[in-house]
């Protein structure tokens, strides 16, 4: 899905299960790359922006959204569930005293000064006055533990609410 | 094999693991044998740290931990709230 690792082992694994599969009649040819192209053309960063939208012109919808994200995204005909397992979203507001700034697990992983803190500052810099309070969420990538592609779609989401 | 799920409250206190593992791991290093409140459970998932050494992963569950950031950092007045396995967490107790 990000680059090409055709020649990595768990590459050469997949596609001897996968052929092991095809060989038996359990999966169609190319059936699992039509599934995750149909699963990823469900989840645009668009979606996120709507579910703000919402949030911005309802009140009683921003509620339900931040006490339970993944019960109010159906209001909006959208839902976390589109994987192998519901992926679970949360979302957070800010406020004039309190200001989310959600770091990507990969950054959040080395040291300060090149992933955590650099992002952090720029971030919070670029976005909104508030200078205390801050609430710096990391994603150590959990959501990831299910489809990545669910996981992408959790942090479009995420981004779409907080920048 | 041992799931252990929901060990910890909202409010917990509790302490991420110190050791320095061989291999991956989704605690990162920052925030190594820090202490911080248990905000909410975040679902159960495999073990990331397991998957990556090519064994199944024991389903257990992920908290949002909420750490002060001069706790990580030594310095800044805000706070960072890490998504942890349970795997990674010890109780710290309160003192009497």
């Amino acid at each position: 899905v990000s680059g090409d690792h055709s020649s990595s082992v768990i590459s050469a694994r997949v596609r001897h299960v996968e052929a092991l599969l095809e060989q038996r009649g359990l999966l169609e040819d190319g059936e699992i790359d039509r599934r995750i192209d149909e699963f990823a053309a469900g989840g645009t960063p668009a979606n996120g922006a709507r579910v703000v939208a919402r949030a911005w012109t309802d009140p009683g919808f921003a509620e339900r959204l931040l006490a339970d994200a993944n019960a109010a995204l159906p209001e909006l005909g959208l839902s976390m569930s589109g994987g192998l397992q519901e992926q679970r979203l949360k979302v957070v507001a800010n406020s004039a005293d309190e200001h989310n700034v959600v770091v990507r697990g990969r950054a959040a992983g080395g040291h300060p000064d090149f992933g955590v803190g650099r992002q952090r500052r720029v971030a919070v810099h670029g976005a909104a006055p508030p200078s205390r309070g801050h609430r710096v969420a990391v994603g150590a990538g959990a959501g990831r533990a299910g489809h990545p592609q669910g996981a992408d779609r959790h942090r479009a989401g995420l981004k779409a609410g907080l920048v | 094999m041992s799931t252990r799920t929901d060990r910890f409250a909202p409010g917990n206190r509790v302490r991420t693991r110190s050791l320095d593992p061989e291999g991956h791991t989704r605690l990162p290093r920052y925030a190594r044998g820090a202490v911080g409140v248990v905000v909410e459970p975040a679902g159960v998932h495999p073990l990331a740290d397991d998957r990556a050494r090519g064994r199944t992963g024991d389903p257990q569950t992920v908290y949002h931990v909420r750490f002060a950031a001069a706790e990580l950092f030594g310095a800044g007045d805000h706070t960072v709230t890490v998504e942890l396995w349970e795997d990674y967490l010890t109780p710290v107790e309160e003192d009497p």
